[in-house]
């Protein structure tokens, strides 16, 4: 008899009844050979629901007696952050989503990264140990982290090795300072006609903007030239930016005359001014009547700014 | 007898079980990923445009000069838009500035005597297939109205709710 094949045979046979146990192990022992790693859409949905929370929430703190959304204020209580504005910190606003509160947004980037991670739930849960996922969440104007008060908005860490990365970009009106209008009716002259003073009280927090309208203009060739804090003169574009609307267009850059209907707009930048100053705004061929100075702080209402929010994530 | 083949038939089976094998332990211990990129981005151009026009609605004067409130009530309800001219250019000029890389139409539903009128006040092309439609509902008074010089014929003790529609795609 020739029996050549039976060696083969008995290998296969032997190679089958291994197979056969080992996959019999593999699939009634759970997670052995389970990697390490989730799927992608976990951190998509991870993007995702940091940034809804971010700019629709308020955020939400509670201790045993009391609670509301002002965490910023009660950070060891703080159950969930959000940067949502909350104009009543007791109850659970909705109304006020995609306006971003500058004192939340300033705390958010005092936050410890534990903090961070664990409220904005920035891990993954593999066998009850925490994997943090890599992050960088921020806030930008034309490409650049928006400047907030003098805190730059941007968290987490810069992704080098750019393997799946998911991002989202949501819009929002970020509150970036304090706003008035004045009537320069209702602003005085400190004795030379075409320069007026306003005093600012307190600190301030964020940028100084502040819109004039209604001149008295005296020719045809009224312009606006200069601003100084306490006697020092500002530098145009590093310390403040002047916008001029005339009746037809929105704001745009200043460039002379001004009209008599036309709105002046001045955003001083917040290193300018320290916790109070008298501020001095000069024209030319335009007259006030003269007067007290006029103070800032008793009108002011935020002043928003569009931006977009992007958060990024990954493994 | 020769037997010879046999053994051969008998190699021929068990390695096709081998395989059948092989290929059921690799089917059932790896997770199929079906890539969610296409939708994610979906996901992200919905949430852009549907901001835009929450923006658009809650913005303070300061910021934006016309809300989306004010730029219904100037619409005037006789016109209708067609490409290259539009007939908000408040609205489109907003818009622009916050959907930079998008191609937009905007559309106004609302009812009159009983039917629902859907009318383009912002045109720039045919949509794509891949377009989104993002929402948003805004009530008028007769006073906001003529406040604001549009011709929407309201009673002065009723609203007027309009369903305005943002159509967004990628260029």
């Amino acid at each position: 008899m020739d029996d050549r094949g039976q060696v083969a045979f008995d290998f296969l046979l032997g190679m089958g009844l291994f197979l056969v146990a080992f996959i019999f192990t593999m699939q009634f022992v759970p997670g052995l050979f389970i990697s390490d790693s989730t799927d992608e859409t976990g951190i998509a949905f991870t993007a995702y629901r940091t940034a809804t929370v971010l700019s629709e929430d308020p955020g939400w703190w509670d201790d045993s007696t009391k609670k509301g959304t002002d965490w910023e204020d009660h950070l060891s209580s703080s159950t969930r952050i959000g940067l949502a504005v909350d104009t009543i910190p007791k109850t659970r606003l909705t109304d006020t989503i995609n306006l971003l509160s500058m004192d939340k947004s300033l705390k958010f980037m005092q936050l410890d990264e534990d903090t961070v991670v664990t409220k904005l739930g920035l891990y993954d849960n593999i066998n009850g140990k925490h994997i943090r996922y890599g992050y960088n969440i921020s806030i930008n104007q034309d490409g650049n982290p928006i400047l907030l008060n003098d805190t730059l908005f941007v968290r987490g860490e810069v992704n080098t090795d750019s393997v799946d990365v998911f991002k989202i970009e949501r819009l929002a009106l970020m509150e970036t300072g304090t706003f008035v209008e004045y009537d320069a009716h209702s602003i005085y002259s400190n004795g030379t006609a075409d320069t007026t003073e306003i005093s600012i009280n307190g600190s301030q927090k964020g940028k100084m903007v502040i819109d004039i309208s209604n001149f008295t203009t005296t020719s045809p060739n009224s312009s606006f030239e200069n601003i100084s804090m306490d006697g020092t003169l500002l530098n145009v574009s590093t310390d403040y930016v002047v916008y001029l609307k005339n009746s037809s267009n929105g704001f745009e850059n200043y460039s002379s005359p001004i009209m008599s209907n036309n709105t002046l707009r001045l955003e001083i930048y917040p290193m300018v001014f320290g916790n109070s100053g008298l501020v001095e705004i000069e024209f030319d061929n335009v007259t006030f009547v003269a007067g007290p100075a006029v103070e800032y702080t008793a009108s002011k209402e935020p002043f928003y700014e569009l931006a977009q929010m992007m958060v990024k994530v990954w493994k | 007898m020769n037997d010879k083949a046999q053994l051969y038939t008998l190699e021929g089976l068990m390695a096709a079980v081998l395989i059948t094998l092989t290929v059921l332990a690799v089917a059932q211990s790896s997770v199929v990923i079906i890539p969610q990129t296409d939708n994610f981005l979906e996901v992200q151009m919905k949430q852009k445009i549907n901001d835009a026009l929450v923006i658009l609605d809650v913005t303070p004067d300061t910021t934006m000069e016309y809300n989306l409130t004010e730029c219904v009530a100037s619409w005037n309800t006789s016109t209708e838009a067609s490409y290259g001219k539009d007939q908000l250019l408040a609205l489109d000029k907003q818009l622009a500035i916050m959907l930079p890389d998008l191609m937009y139409n905007v559309e106004f539903a609302y009812v009159e005597n009983s039917s629902v009128v859907v009318k383009n006040t912002v045109f720039n092309g045919a949509p794509t297939e891949n377009s989104i439609t993002a929402n948003r509902l805004v009530a008028l008074s007769n006073a906001t109205v003529n406040s604001y010089g549009g011709t929407w014929m309201i009673p002065d003790d009723e609203l007027k709710v309009i369903e305005v529609r943002l159509t967004a795609w990628h260029v």
